[in-house]
């Protein structure tokens, strides 16, 4: 599979750290990560230096139906270019797009074609929108759902009918407005597509499939153990770092807090077997597992927070630090830290 | 799904929600967000678990106190104990879980099949004995053998259960290994299906979508997606999905979305992530390109 990141073209629009650009694309290099995107006018309000060989190679630029913008591309050191336009449906591609399209071809760019509205487009439509282009030296062509129009089951029966249709190779770039993007993208990548826009935790304007979750749904649902995926937190929380967003602690794969269990029976349950109630071991992600004590705990979570520390807890003082966690948790309207756990409990033995 | 069906929403923000770690609901809030929920057309909120103790039952007298049009639901396991909670605090809508995978039943509770059954039916009919109406959950049911989950139907439709609950415990599943599932679940289980996504892989709103499709007719759903570990599917997802790309009806206002989720945000002590689908602001700002 080869991801196309979408996260940095995000941390610019939002105005990330200048200094912080070499380390984003450093740590996205870690995620393996196959194709960098980045809006070629944000690249240049940055002032970097022109593009070495690795980062020629690693990134692609990104601009409109313009002449200009390609050759402001080409000036900064881009040799990999993202066309997007939005034809419209069942009409030949304007002339701004097709000369945009000779200009690069006589940069001897590298050029992908992204119809941002493509789920407006019949499959007909889309074929025939083809036969305006596959002179001018298109080698990708990006199926966007700009407007998230797509859901899993017509992601893949669309995708699956346009590879069969189209001379290059086939991009999938969905958006997230219902929350669909990832499965839309899996659903992309079961009709064979191999190259997919992701973000780390779904970052970007109108959202994208989340990098992490589409990584892990590869080697956890779609069977590929080959992937590396211990780091994975860690690399996703920098990378957010990086662009100057905070990372929820229940964001699926990579929070901090999602192997957190508080409610009696999930903790008594993970004791006993942590399959029952985790999809994949926290280790998998580089994160691990806490018991939180507070409203929902039962005795065995009570029992099991002393026993962390050898303290073998009755019942009983289970049951009557149990009420007391409860109590506290409901006035302070959170869960009950460890300091506090230990002064109940000392007040109880000591007394 | 432009056949004119009507799904119903379960939503289980008080629920499911405020198990997510570290998330307390006063009894004031939980009447707050019940009627916020209420007044948003919900129809069924699963409101608290009773046998957890005197604060939760406090906050379940008081949301079944309020004039709510919604049907107030109490989650129990199904222990004795857990009913006579339950109806203690008035409750006479009561939804009943048993697990249904071998995993669970052997390695979470050391019982059998035979045991569950005996079990779910003595509950429900302790639950009935004092006039209450009962929905059947299903653990671990994308775990489970599917003969199984339809033996627990088959007991629950004869005993009179309203629906029963298709439970994705660890958010296993995936699109077309659900749609690959319902068809052959729709046809052959006697009771309308509710389905209960979890979030681990990012899929759960997608995976209980592809689940009405395939003829499920109600979807659990908390506000944000807040819940165990990675959460649950998001009401406004769910709901704004249904609306617009599946052309389908719940009855549902989506312009309380945005204050039902500060409401619950402001409860939880979190906030509102930027990139939230429909609720946050990468959405909000722009509109749809």
């Amino acid at each position: 599979m080869i991801w196309v990141d979408q996260t940095l073209t995000e941390g610019m629009r939002i105005g990330m750290d200048r200094e912080n650009v070499d380390w984003l694309l450093e740590l996205l290099g870690n995620l393996q990560v196959g194709v960098i995107d980045v809006d070629v006018n944000a690249w240049q309000k940055y002032s970097l230096p022109p593009l070495n060989m690795l980062r020629q190679s690693q990134m692609r630029g990104k601009v409109s139906e313009s002449v200009e913008e390609v050759e402001c591309a080409y000036q900064l050191g881009f040799r990999n270019i993202m066309i997007t336009c939005r034809p419209n449906p069942g009409e030949a591609l304007s002339n701004q797009v097709t000369a945009t399209l000779l200009a690069a071809q006589k940069l001897q760019l590298n050029i992908a074609l992204c119809i941002e509205n493509t789920s407006n487009f019949s499959i007909e439509e889309i074929e025939g929108l083809w036969r305006d282009v596959s002179i001018m030296g298109v080698t990708t062509f990006i199926y966007s759902d700009g407007s998230s129009l797509l859901n899993p089951l017509s992601t893949f029966k669309r995708l699956t009918a346009v590879a069969q249709r189209i001379p290059t190779a086939l991009e999938f770039h969905g958006h997230n407005a219902y929350g669909l993007a990832t499965a839309n993208a899996m659903g992309a990548m079961l009709a064979g597509v191999e190259r997919i826009a992701t973000a780390v935790a779904g970052v970007g304007e109108q959202g994208h499939a989340a990098m992490e979750e589409m990584i892990m749904i590869q080697k956890r649902l779609l069977g590929d153990k080959t992937v590396a995926t211990e780091n994975l937190s860690r690399s996703c929380y920098q990378i957010l770092s990086a662009i100057g967003v905070e990372l929820p602690g229940t964001k699926a794969i990579i929070g901090q807090d999602i192997f957190a269990h508080e409610s009696g029976i999930h903790v008594d349950g993970v004791l006993k077997n942590p399959q029952l109630y985790e999809a994949f071991p926290p280790e998998e992600v580089g994160l691990s597992r806490k018991l939180v004590i507070g409203k929902h705990s039962g005795t065995a979570s009570i029992q099991a927070k002393f026993q962390e520390q050898n303290i073998v807890l009755s019942a009983n003082d289970a049951q009557y630090l149990l009420k007391q966690v409860r109590k506290l948790a409901v006035l302070q309207k959170k869960a009950v830290d460890d300091a506090v756990l230990w002064k109940l409990y000392q007040d109880r033995v000591v007394s | 799904m432009k056949d004119g069906r009507k799904f119903k929403i379960v939503d289980t923000t008080l629920r499911d929600g405020e198990q997510s770690p570290g998330i307390v609901f006063s009894a004031a809030d939980k009447l707050t967000i019940a009627m916020a929920l209420d007044q948003a057309g919900i129809g069924f909120i699963e409101a608290g678990v009773p046998i957890m103790g005197e604060e939760e039952q406090e906050a379940m007298k008081l949301i079944l106190s309020a004039p709510l049009q919604a049907k107030v639901i109490a989650w129990n396991r199904a222990f004795k104990k857990d009913i006579l909670a339950s109806v203690a605090c008035g409750c006479s809508f009561m939804h009943i879980s048993v697990p249904v995978s071998d995993l669970h039943i052997q390695q979470k509770i050391n019982k059998s099949r035979e045991w569950v059954i005996i079990q779910l039916q003595e509950s429900i009919a302790l639950a009935q004995s004092f006039g209450c109406t009962v929905t059947v959950g299903a653990e671990d049911a994308s775990r489970a053998d599917m003969e199984f989950f339809l033996q627990v139907a088959d007991v629950a439709a004869k005993m009179g259960a309203l629906h029963i609950r298709y439970a994705d415990t660890v958010g296993c599943l995936t699109p077309v290994v659900v749609a690959d599932i319902f068809q052959k679940l729709i046809p052959r289980c006697p009771l309308p299906i509710e389905v209960h996504m979890h979030n681990d892989f990012g899929l759960a709103s997608a995976n209980t979508l592809v689940a009405l499709e395939a003829g499920a007719t109600l979807a659990s759903t908390t506000v944000s997606g807040i819940g165990e570990r990675a959460g649950n599917a998001g009401l406004e997802e769910v709901v704004t999905a249904l609306h617009n790309l599946y052309g389908a009806d719940t009855g549902i206002d989506v312009g309380n979305f945005k204050s039902l989720n500060e409401l619950v945000m402001q409860a939880s002590s979190r906030s509102i992530f930027p990139y939230r689908p429909v609720i946050g602001s990468a959405f909000l700002e722009n509109g749809l390109r």
